[in-house]
């Protein structure tokens, strides 16, 4: 059992952090912290596995105890034992490049001995359905196997509590609802769940409470029929995600007999002796904004590439405004707005960043402003791009292509891991670009942001062909 | 004979052989003997594509300088002391190439057996995770650079500090943001609990087999030396 | 406690050796390529690498901000050229190390600009030994080969003409250090423009 009493913490130098958090988890339940992002949630999970203070250095005040232990008197190492920590981006955490090493991870830190941490492993493997992938290194699993190698690692512990930060961020759809089924199988066999997320669908039938935060405190409790039970309007204003999963609509495929902005004819790309697509004929008009959906692994964001210029295809055409493309002419054309931050930034200020490449002058200035402005960036507009929430990079990032200049448009999953309001602000933005007369493609399975902003969907796998 | 990886006691042997016998001997040259043996060594423990790709390469250097020593070839590119460099540093180009092809979590039980303390053994394993991370955040970095136009070869020409830059910054940004994201997960997992780490791989326990490769490995050495002529390092 | 002196984290071991790691992929990368032309790389490889991780080092000692982080970087340099078989700069680089940490040894000396260019000059200069002590080593050899294969003396000399001449010792040992000192100044300043600002330092 967890039990906070008025628990706060800040972080040293800055005014962020967490005011008077009381709550009592009890074994075998899953409590969700749920909040637009910056409010504090994940703070309150790094105080519950003792990261705050002890890696994030700051003030902690009020108590916290674990299974009746204050946290004080238990060394970070020995928290481990009692509470699993999932983050965010499971690619980043791995010390290992195969499956066995990285699942037995933890065990060796704590010092087992070797029968005990072959059976640990084993069993942590097993429980995780990793079975399959044993052999195959960790870099080119997907996302979903690499997030339940994680928790196979701390699995492997047996913790009685599970303490996760945003643990689909990073995840596509199929990721999510295996997780989905992982969590269910870690609450029924009795551990505690404690979660802090946006998207709070896949939530739905594990979830025992939610605690909505805001500005670092605890603004409400709900039970799933509360959470489930409040209106669109309420919801909008509380800058919350759907709590029960939607289907993405059905909306038509382009088409195909109209002119388009950009066309492929009999697309074909291999990577290897793999067969991505072949004969892929794809269409997206000036003006709408397409939504491109397809399982995992179908080659969407490969053909997001091959649009823009960024990576080579076997055979087949690309026509821009119905004519030849190459890449060169393609990258003029297109932008891409990759859904990985974290290597798109190389200037030392938001503005800069914005404005980089591009001519200085009163229009595009004036323009830039507005977007900032519109993507609520103003504020941080001198702010290092580095520093910024990730929900702020986002927002950057889809800024940058806007601003670009270029008439397509193709953005690779721009929402995953942001909170309503954000998603809500980019799909608007979205929707505005493409009424200005750009072509918009983006590549999602956020079936809020597809409802919200999507004109035509192509779903890639069952294949697109004449 | 069962063909499979040797301990790590004996690659760290083989090494450590390897490095005397050709930190003595005065014949350079000779050190194919050397070379073949290693090659041969990696073919028993199955590492064909070391055996192939150092193989051919070893091939390669040979040609030339059979060419250079008896048809006078002049070398355009690289230069014919640098053949005689690989040539010689050979053995031990292929012995150390076995060796950080071992499994890291072979080496990291062979460490924790020696008591190594826990962050002399993370280190160990970021080492072989660098190269796989960094080929991706390379790639990534080159890509964005491509979108945004900031490759073009006039950019490149007229602004080359400025690209030096739109490189290493994301590039150090990102290192730094993988080490902490690495930090965290290890911390989160016990790094820090006092004493000595488990292990997952390795036998403790050296087999015949790997007695035996220890012993051919050391005689091996002695009649490279004494075959080889000894260094003398007084002139 | 001066922070130079605090006792190492598990963030500070993990951020040196990715750092050092990707100093050292980016020096043997360019030397090896620029090893294909003689002049390139006797003369200008090590002033290219060194400008170009001037940055790289000046975030690592700036980021951790304790003792012995060049020592640690010096030891896997080290042990990378001695699993290539060059042991003999083991032991140099390690050296090296201990002379820049002399330097850095005040507290407080790593958040010194001055000080952290004159180690990186230091270092950029004797770095040049990647280059010099494999010809010292292996002198011997390559001449009883080239005599052998009937090359010139003229010819043999020629490939040292470069650390034998005093006009190009003197011209590499400015060159290097120059570059070594550009490159603090380039890290200097991207410590101000980006990584102050960026808050990681």
């Amino acid at each position: 059992m967890v039990e906070l009493k008025n628990a706060s913490f800040r972080y040293r130098d800055t005014e962020e952090g967490v005011q008077d958090i009381s709550l009592s988890v009890y074994p075998g339940t899953c409590v969700v912290f749920t909040g637009v992002s910056g409010c504090g949630k994940t703070t309150v999970t790094r105080m519950i596995n003792g990261l705050a203070p002890a890696y994030y250095p700051g003030d902690r005040s009020g108590t916290i105890a674990i299974d009746g232990k204050n946290i004080d008197d238990i060394p970070v190492w020995q928290i481990g034992e009692t509470v699993g920590s999932v983050f965010q981006d499971p690619k980043s955490q791995f010390f290992s490049s195969e499956l066995n090493g990285e699942v037995a991870f933890a065990c060796e830190n704590y010092g087992f001995d070797r029968d005990e941490i072959l059976r640990r492993t084993d069993r942590a493997i097993t429980v995780m359905e990793l079975e399959a992938i044993r052999n195959r290194p960790l870099d080119v699993i997907s996302s979903g196997e690499k997030q339940r190698t994680a928790i196979a690692s701390v699995y492997a512990l047996q913790p009685k509590i599970f303490v996760c930060d945003e643990p689909t961020a990073n995840l596509d759809q199929e990721g999510i609802e295996q997780l989905k089924r992982t969590f269910a199988k870690l609450k029924a066999a009795g551990h505690t769940l404690i979660i802090a997320e946006h998207r709070i669908a896949w939530l739905n039938g594990i979830a025992d409470r939610y605690l909505y935060i805001a500005n670092g405190r605890i603004i409400a409790q709900y039970t799933p029929a509360e959470i489930n039970a409040i209106s669109n309007r309420k919801r909008r204003e509380m800058g919350l995600r759907v709590s029960v999963p939607i289907q993405i609509p059905n909306l038509p495929e382009p088409n195909a007999a109209q002119p388009a902005r950009i066309r492929t004819k009999l697309l074909c790309c291999h990577r290897g002796q793999n067969r991505i697509w072949t004969d892929l004929n794809f269409v997206a008009h000036a003006g709408y904004v397409t939504a491109l959906t397809g399982i995992n692994g179908a080659g969407k964001t490969t053909l997001a590439l091959v649009l823009s210029g960024l990576a080579p295809y076997n055979s087949g055409t690309i026509y821009l405004n119905e004519e030849k493309a190459d890449a060169a002419r393609l990258r003029k054309a297109v932008y891409y707005c990759s859904n990985d931050t974290g290597t798109q930034f190389f200037t030392d200020s938001v503005s800069e960043e914005l404005l980089l490449n591009l001519e200085r002058n009163a229009e595009t200035l004036n323009a830039a402003r507005g977007i900032l402005k519109r993507m609520r960036l103003y504020n941080v507009k001198d702010s290092h791009p580095a520093v910024l929430s990730g929900g702020q990079k986002q927002r950057l990032a889809i800024a940058c292509g806007l601003l670009s200049g270029r008439d397509i448009l193709i953005f690779d999953e721009p929402t995953s891991g942001l909170d309503g309001a954000n998603m809500r602000l980019i799909a608007a933005e979205l929707k505005s670009a493409a009424c200005n007369g750009k072509t918009v493609v983006v590549i999602s399975h956020d079936a809020e942001l597809i409802s919200a902003c999507c004109d035509f969907r192509i779903h890639l796998g069952t294949r697109i062909t004449d | 004979m069962r063909l499979e990886p040797f301990a790590v006691p004996v690659k760290l042997w083989a090494f450590c052989c390897v490095l005397i016998a050709v930190l003595l001997t005065r014949n350079g040259i000779l050190t194919w003997t050397l070379t073949l043996f290693a090659l041969a060594y990696t073919a028993m423990q199955r590492r064909w594509s070391i055996v192939l790709s150092y193989g051919s390469f070893y091939a390669l250097l040979g040609c030339l300088l059979y060419a250079i020593r008896f048809h006078q070839l002049k070398m355009a590119l690289f230069s014919e002391f640098h053949l005689i460099l690989f040539w010689t540093l050979s053995p031990i180009a292929v012995v150390s190439w076995d060796l950080i092809k071992t499994p890291p979590g072979e080496l990291s039980a062979f460490l924790s057996r020696m008591k190594t303390p826990t962050p002399v053994i993370l280190g160990l394993l970021v080492i072989f995770r660098f190269f796989p991370t960094m080929k991706a955040e390379v790639a990534a970095v080159i890509q964005s650079m491509r979108n945004r136009g900031l490759t073009a070869p006039a950019f490149l020409l007229r602004r080359p500090l400025e690209s030096l830059e739109f490189i290493l910054v994301p590039l150090l940004l990102r290192c730094l943001q993988i080490a902490d994201q690495l930090s965290v997960s290890a911390v989160a997992r016990g790094a820090e609990r006092p004493g000595t780490r488990g292990s997952y791989f390795g036998n403790t326990r050296l087999s015949g087999r790997d007695w035996a490769m220890i012993s051919i490995w050391s005689a091996v050495t002695v009649i490279f030396l004494i075959v080889g002529d000894v260094r003398s390092w007084s002139n | 406690m001066n922070q130079q002196l605090k006792k190492w984290t598990i963030r500070d071991v993990i951020t040196t050796v990715l750092l050092s790691m990707l100093l050292i992929a980016i020096q043997l990368i360019v030397n090896l390529i620029c090893m294909a032309n003689d002049f390139v790389s006797m003369v200008l490889s090590i002033g290219f690498t060194m400008f170009i991780c001037a940055p790289i080092y000046f975030l690592m000692i700036s980021r951790i901000n304790k003792r012995f982080v060049t020592m640690i970087y010096m030891m896997i340099l080290g042990i990378v050229f001695l699993l290539m078989g060059n042991w003999y700069l083991l032991p140099y680089f390690i050296l090296t190390g201990l002379i820049c940490e002399w330097i850095l040894w005040k507290p407080g000396s790593t958040e010194d600009p001055k000080r952290l260019t004159i180690v990186w000059t230091l270092v950029s200069l004797l770095y040049n030994g990647v280059n010099l002590l494999p010809i010292w080593f292996f002198w011997d050899t390559y001449y009883a080969f080239a005599k052998s294969s009937g090359m010139q003396q003229s010819y043999i000399d020629a490939y040292v003409r470069y650390y034998t001449a005093p006009g190009w010792i003197l011209f590499i040992l400015i060159f290097t250090s120059a570059a070594g000192l550009l490159g603090s100044f380039m890290g200097r300043r991207l410590i101000r423009k980006h990584f102050k600002k960026a808050g990681v330092l």
